[in-house]
């Protein structure tokens, strides 16, 4: 069953009346890992605030399309809504997560904290427990008697990701979870991450800037450049043949695509800024293919025969375009 | 000998006696135009040995000569000092944020060749044209530049004093990967522009393979393995080398590329 439990569809968002996003559309099925990439400032954070709520506590809001969760709209919830949703829906691994624990309280008692909050009718205690083995903690006992300082930076990766599974949320937004990170330690919680995807069932909205690591976690990508989605399809198309030139730019810049001294592709100019968002198509000043049209006219998105979609004037058969439904 | 810049002989580093050393059995030699990488994750030892060939930090036991002289015998302002200089992980952190770029980089001329304010400023432009800036944008604090440019600014603030040896710590890990490749990219330049030799202290084994020719392999304050850097990681001999190797993200799409 690919039934769909996430579907976001031309979102527009504003803080303090500067557009910073607009028309993002993706989509996620129930169980399916997404991953969302693009650089600093292209609009993946902001874009997980608004599936959590959290835009008015920094002046934002949602101006355009919609947010639907299993069937039902986000996207006019009042905040005792959002309180239903947040953590029990829809969990949370915020970014910079290592600074996000309670450092003068035990692991065990912030999670006892979370699980009485969000799930008041399990034993606390047990649930705790289970929830450090979810995430594949050892000796989760020890575990729960520890303050932060006493974990390494993965062990409290676990605590965080543990923390956000404490409502059975269905979808888990996990924004750069493994960037600071050794290797070897990310390598363990992307694995944490499928087992979960397994033994829940739930749903995996994964932000990173990483492309390698959504090559090897997601089924699905969306690109993001510039407050929008410019390109979304099956992970592994995207990355082998990318359809816009903006996914090819970024797939190029890695140094493991060249050999040794020979120069890498670099991507001219700088990234588009909120607020001074170019006419057109937004990565146009930057693009190596841009013609007359993308300095004037926004693409939006479209879909290919193959079921992928992407934001760009130059497709190569405009016969094939047919109005997305991402 | 004599083309030996920078020799490392059995050397331990401690940050306070008692306390076990922060790296040991260190064995490295960096001659004009050589590319070593040092990898290993966090807390391996790294940083420390980085902060050991700039003399920053002094060997415990064994040796570290800057052509051919112990830093220990090397005064603050001994020209010798220029030979290292340093690239920081976080130029946000490493820049004065109440200094223009241009300032930042005029200070070195005038502290070191000790030139007026007007020739140092005028020395500043020229370096930071070579790493790419110019214009306007010189005279912003770091505030206000992109995190590449402050990158670029620190690199140019080490070409000031003229070096023949960059130690680049995680130079690109604080960067988006589009800009990680404009700074890769001036790296692999001024190797062959300045005939640099270049020590890159990386997590990333992919930015190792691609800008060195040889490479050390950190564990806990360890060498576990050191050779020329293609062999290394095509033929692993060390377990732990294999672990990062196998740990590397999108593996899948390196060879597909």
């Amino acid at each position: 069953m690919n039934t769909e439990l996430l579907r976001i569809n031309g979102l527009g968002v504003e803080i303090a009346g500067l557009p910073v996003l607009s028309e993002v559309s993706l989509s996620l099925p129930t169980n399916g890992v997404l991953g969302l990439v693009g650089e600093t400032g292209s609009g993946k954070s902001l874009t997980c605030r608004a599936l959590m709520g959290l835009l008015p506590r920094i002046n934002g809001k949602v101006v355009a399309g919609s947010i639907t969760f299993d069937g039902v709209s986000l996207t006019d919830l009042d905040e005792p809504g959002w309180a239903r949703v947040r953590g029990r829906e829809i969990g949370f691994v915020p970014q910079a997560s290592l600074n996000a624990l309670d450092p003068v309280m035990t692991v065990g008692a912030q999670l006892r904290e979370a699980v009485s909050h969000l799930d008041p009718d399990v034993d606390a205690k047990a649930r705790s427990l289970e929830l450090l083995d979810l995430v594949r903690l050892p000796q989760v006992r020890e575990v729960l008697r520890r303050y932060p300082h006493e974990l390494s930076g993965g062990m409290r990766q676990r605590v965080m990701i543990a923390l956000a599974l404490a409502g059975r949320p269905r979808l888990l937004l996990a924004d750069e979870p493994t960037t600071a990170l050794d290797v070897t330690v990310q390598k363990a919680i992307l694995e944490v991450f499928a087992d979960l995807r397994t033994s829940t069932g739930m749903g995996l909205l994964l932000v990173t800037h990483d492309l390698g690591v959504v090559a090897d976690v997601a089924d699905t990508v969306a690109v993001m450049y510039g407050g929008t989605v410019v390109e979304f399809g099956r992970a592994a198309d995207v990355m082998s043949t990318p359809s816009h030139p903006y996914t090819a730019a970024l797939l190029g810049a890695r140094p493991a695509t060249r050999g040794r001294n020979e120069r890498l592709t670099t991507i001219p100019g700088v990234p588009a800024v909120p607020g001074q968002w170019p006419a057109g198509c937004r990565f146009s000043p930057r693009c190596a293919f841009a013609r007359d049209e993308c300095h004037h006219v926004q693409p939006t998105m479209l879909q290919a025969a193959d079921g992928r979609s992407r934001a760009c004037h130059g497709w190569p058969d405009p016969s094939e375009e047919a109005p997305a439904h991402v | 000998m004599s083309d030996v810049l920078l020799d490392v002989v059995d050397a331990e580093f401690r940050y306070a006696r008692g306390m076990a050393p922060a790296a040991s059995g260190i064995n490295l030699q960096v001659r004009p135009g050589d590319a070593v990488g040092i990898v290993g994750e966090s807390g391996s030892g790294k940083t420390t040995i980085g902060r050991g060939l700039v003399g920053s930090l002094l060997p415990s036991a064994g040796s570290v000569l800057v052509q051919g002289r112990r830093w220990k015998s090397v005064s603050r302002r001994d020209p010798v000092r220029r030979t290292v200089q340093m690239v920081f992980q976080d130029p946000y952190a490493s820049l004065n944020p109440m200094l223009s770029a241009l300032a930042t980089v005029a200070e070195v001329f005038r502290v070191w060749d000790k030139v007026s304010a007007d020739v140092a400023t005028s020395r500043a432009e020229q370096v930071l044209a070579e790493v790419g800036l110019s214009g306007e944008v010189i005279r912003r604090r770091p505030a206000l530049l992109s995190g590449g440019q402050r990158q670029r600014v620190g690199i140019a603030r080490a070409l000031a004093c003229s070096p023949q040896v960059l130690v680049a710590d995680e130079p690109t890990s604080a960067l988006d990967v589009s800009v990680q490749a404009n700074v890769l990219n001036l790296l692999l330049d001024l190797k062959a522009s300045r005939g640099l030799a270049l020590v890159l202290i990386s997590h990333d084994l992919s930015v190792v393979d691609y800008l060195t020719d040889r490479a050390l392999v950190m564990l806990n304050g360890e060498v576990v393995e050191q050779g020329e850097t293609q062999t290394l990681l095509k033929n692993p001999g060390h377990e732990y080398t294999k672990t990062l190797i196998g740990s590397i993200p999108g593996t899948s799409l390196t060879t597909a590329s």
